[in-house]
């Protein structure tokens, strides 16, 4: 297994990329609220079936990156583009994401939360059963698949919708906090789900997270954002192999890559504290 | 049931409440003209369901629920959908939504009367336009309440504008919208029962009038007693669904209002003059429509206004009302306000009481006035006692969910603290319970208000809702329409002054603004 590396981001060779390769590309997004500057310029490029997680102190734009990205908002300068196709303010197809907040909706029953998107795509049938079934099962959801989320944990709930998007087979994931609800064992497990989800699919993740942990564990690369306006201050290679699970928190560099994060943070943590961030 | 249970004491409650009643007329103790025993008004009622005039005053009554509930659903539902998709002008008539609760609303069903004439069609329109308003805000509050995330996640699944209306935009509103429509029901059975005893020849209110006003105690408390049951049967009926609707929806998400950010004053001050002009100008095409037969216009009544403001009969009758108002404010504030701490200090008395307060609140009290005069007559007492039925209600309401509702930490504090029982009260329970008692007593003018004018709309020789029938009497439309104009302007004035009032001590609270007055006290307050 190979050492971390720590690389600082290359922001001055922008014109040599092109937009039309595989994978995610953003150039130099920037977004603005009424006069306030909250992200960027960003400059970000996922490799397909990488996993990538963002880390950044509270208010840096983390989830309006994730948005500009999903074309869930239009960015005040720059370009997205998946796959060579550009994003413009739709989420393009093939895109899943789970959301912080709870998504589920709370007129629908477990089963028929997860079989949601599934239906809009006209699987039906047999095949429609099976991913279902197959969904709920390995969410730990078993048992619920009849009761209505109000009935289930907050937990239980992201799980949910946790399940009704992967079960869709995106090739991105876009995961924004998606376990901030769930205990720490809970976690380590779901984390365990999305590893094997993502071996098994070979889709592209772009996870957001605030716990350091999270994304050491689960990540090939982790982009630091710096305080509000969020920007890429540092890109740290973990090296871990493809076959992993939560158990890689044990090996020896588990604590250099977080050491690592933390100290890149620190100081912007202080930054956005000062700041009146959360 | 355990027999302990708030559900069982509720009950016992109830019975030995109709048992003392039972004992009370038995004993002679209270005229059979004013008050006859529950059994002899069950006797009564069982004789009337005979009678087919009986299914026919019912037939009327529903009837003119039914026509005015659709109404008030549809266009409720359609207005509050337009209304959320503009914000600008949602800004604008939320004043109107704010305080349409607050007018004394039966006041201008004379008006409707003298307009349309005393047909099925002036008591439709009235109870429509009375509940028309809780299902617009109630559709609002719905659509304001659907999570941001949610309407993300329906741009992640690609649902177009349609899709997205039936799959997640209604389903996530039915909760609210069947809230609404509740209301809006019980205010439409309201609207029509007020609106036949004030002034009708058909349905079951006329009928309660009627009874009254032949010294028939006996037929008129078993109409009274059907209108309970009818109230009690179609809104547990509604609670019941509604709760099953909950259990299986169950969303708690807060209340985000799409408004925009609060205009500069200039902006506010011409919005509120638009909505003014338009106001204005609907009255002036009414008249137009209407003729000077039925309405004056706003010129004329604005022309009316100095000599009756200058004529010393005026002030005779708006001194009565205001002594009557008066009055009968003081004790539904301080009444309500005792009875609340009452039973908001134990946890138990208010479980048992809630539910009791709340279907109180749901009945039309409107036809209980006949009782009032029976007991008190034709003078100010009735007026008060009238007032004070309305009034007390939702100050006993608010200020024992007040109490009941600080927050333990607070309590528990102020124990870490070591602060004395006095110090408590005055440092901790008083600050924290201020916010609602000031709702409490802004809703119990309104509504109390409201209780003084049916009363003297109905029957009463003083006061400015005689003035009003007494120029309906005499064809003097203009008058009409000052006294209406004034009592409304009144009505208004306070009502924006206690909101002020209100807005000020929940500042940096939660903005209680966000909710109109017929979601904050959701079921509880219909007249």
């Amino acid at each position: 297994m190979s050492a971390v590396t720590v690389s600082s981001v290359r922001t001055g060779d922008r014109q040599s990329v092109s937009f039309d390769v595989p994978g995610l590309v953003a150039r130099d997004i920037t977004k603005r609220f009424d006069g306030l500057h909250a992200l960027g310029p960003v400059d970000l490029e996922l490799n397909t079936g990488e996993f990538f997680s963002v880390v950044g102190p509270s208010g840096c734009g983390k989830t309006t990156l994730l948005d500009v990205i999903a074309g869930l908002t239009l960015p005040t300068t720059g370009h997205v583009a998946l796959d060579g196709v550009p994003v413009r303010g739709d989420v393009p197809e093939g895109v899943g994401i789970v959301f912080q907040d709870d998504a589920s909706f709370p007129w629908l029953s477990v089963w028929d939360n997860i079989a949601f998107g599934l239906r809009r795509q006209g699987v039906k049938g047999q095949n429609l059963h099976q991913r279902v079934d197959y969904a709920v099962d390995f969410m730990g959801l078993k048992g619920f698949a009849r009761a209505r989320p109000a009935q289930l944990s907050g937990g239980m709930r992201q799980r949910v919708c946790i399940a009704r998007t992967l079960v869709m087979k995106p090739r991105l994931i876009l995961l924004d906090e998606p376990f901030g609800a769930l205990d720490q064992q809970t976690r380590l497990l779901m984390g365990d789900e999305l590893l094997r989800l993502w071996r098994e699919t070979g889709a592209t993740v772009l996870l957001i997270t605030h716990s350091l942990d999270e994304a050491a564990m689960l990540s090939d690369r982790i982009g630091v954002m710096s305080a509000r306006p969020g920007r890429f201050i540092g890109m740290l290679d973990t090296g871990w192999p493809r076959g992993r699970d939560s158990r890689i928190a044990t090996h020896p560099d588990f604590g250099r890559v977080t050491a690592e994060l933390w100290e890149r943070l620190r100081g912007e943590s202080m930054k956005a504290m000062k700041g009146g961030g959360a | 049931m355990k027999l302990s249970s708030p559900a069982a004491l509720r009950i016992a409650i109830v019975v030995g409440a109709v048992v003392m009643l039972e004992v009370i007329c038995r004993l002679g103790l209270v005229k059979p003209i004013n008050l006859i025993p529950p059994s002899a008004m069950v006797a009564r009622l069982l004789d009337l369901v005979r009678e087919a005039k009986f299914w026919s005053e019912v037939g009327a009554t529903v009837h003119n629920i039914a026509f005015a509930a659709l109404a008030a659903w549809t266009v409720g539902f359609c207005a509050g959908v337009v209304l959320h998709g503009m914000p600008r002008l949602r800004r604008v008539v939320e004043p109107l939504i704010a305080s349409y609760y607050a007018l004394p609303f039966f006041v201008f069903y004379p008006l409707a009367v003298v307009m349309l004439g005393m047909s099925s069609l002036p008591i439709i329109v009235m109870a429509a336009l009375f509940a028309v308003v809780s299902m617009i805000s109630s559709t609002m509050i719905g659509l304001d309440r659907i999570p941001g995330v949610l309407h993300k996640s329906s741009r992640t699944f690609h649902l177009g504008k349609i899709r997205n209306a039936l799959l997640i935009q209604l389903p996530a509103t039915l909760p609210d919208l069947f809230a609404g429509a509740k209301l809006s029901l019980g205010y439409c059975i309201s609207g029509v029962i007020g609106s036949e005893f004030i002034l009708s020849d058909r349905g079951v209110g006329y009928s309660i009038a009627y009874a009254y006003n032949d010294f028939d105690s006996r037929t008129m408390y078993a109409y009274l007693l059907f209108v309970l049951l009818l109230v009690a049967i179609v809104l547990s009926a509604a609670n019941w669904l509604e709760r099953r609707l909950r259990y299986r929806i169950g969303s708690n998400w807060a209340i985000t209002p799409t408004l925009l950010r609060a205009p500069k004053l200039p902006v506010r001050l011409g919005e509120t003059a638009l909505l003014v002009v338009v106001l204005l100008a609907v009255w002036q095409l009414v008249f137009i429509i209407a003729g000077n037969e039925a309405v004056a216009s706003p010129l004329m009544t604005a022309e009316r206004l100095p000599r009756l403001l200058s004529s010393r009969q005026f002030w005779g009758h708006a001194a009565e009302t205001g002594r009557a108002l008066g009055f009968a404010l003081l004790i539904s504030w301080i009444g309500g306000g005792l009875l609340g701490v009452v039973l908001g200090a134990s946890a138990r008395a208010s479980d048992v009481a809630e539910p009791m307060v709340i279907a109180l609140q749901s009945t039309p009290k409107v036809t209980l006035y006949p009782v009032m005069l029976l007991f008190f007559g034709l003078g100010i007492a009735a007026k008060v006692a009238f007032g004070v039925i309305h009034g007390i209600i939702p100050m006993t309401l608010f200020t024992m969910n007040a109490i009941r509702n600080v927050n333990p930490a607070l309590l528990r504090t102020a124990r870490a603290l070591r602060l004395t029982r006095v110090q408590t009260a005055s440092t901790i329970l008083v600050p924290a319970v201020t916010p609602e008692i000031v709702t409490a007593v802004r809703l119990s003018f309104s509504i109390t208000l409201l209780g003084v004018i049916v009363g003297e709309l109905f029957a009463s020789q003083r006061g400015l809702g005689f003035l009003i029938m007494n120029s309906i009497a005499l064809n003097d439309v203009t008058t009409i329409m000052a006294v209406t104009t004034l009592v409304v302007a009144f009505a208004l004035a306070v009502n924006a002054t206690l909101r002020g009032v209100d807005r000020r001590v929940r500042e940096g609270g939660q903005p209680q603004d966000a909710v109109p007055d017929s979601m904050l006290i959701s079921d509880r307050v219909t007249t």
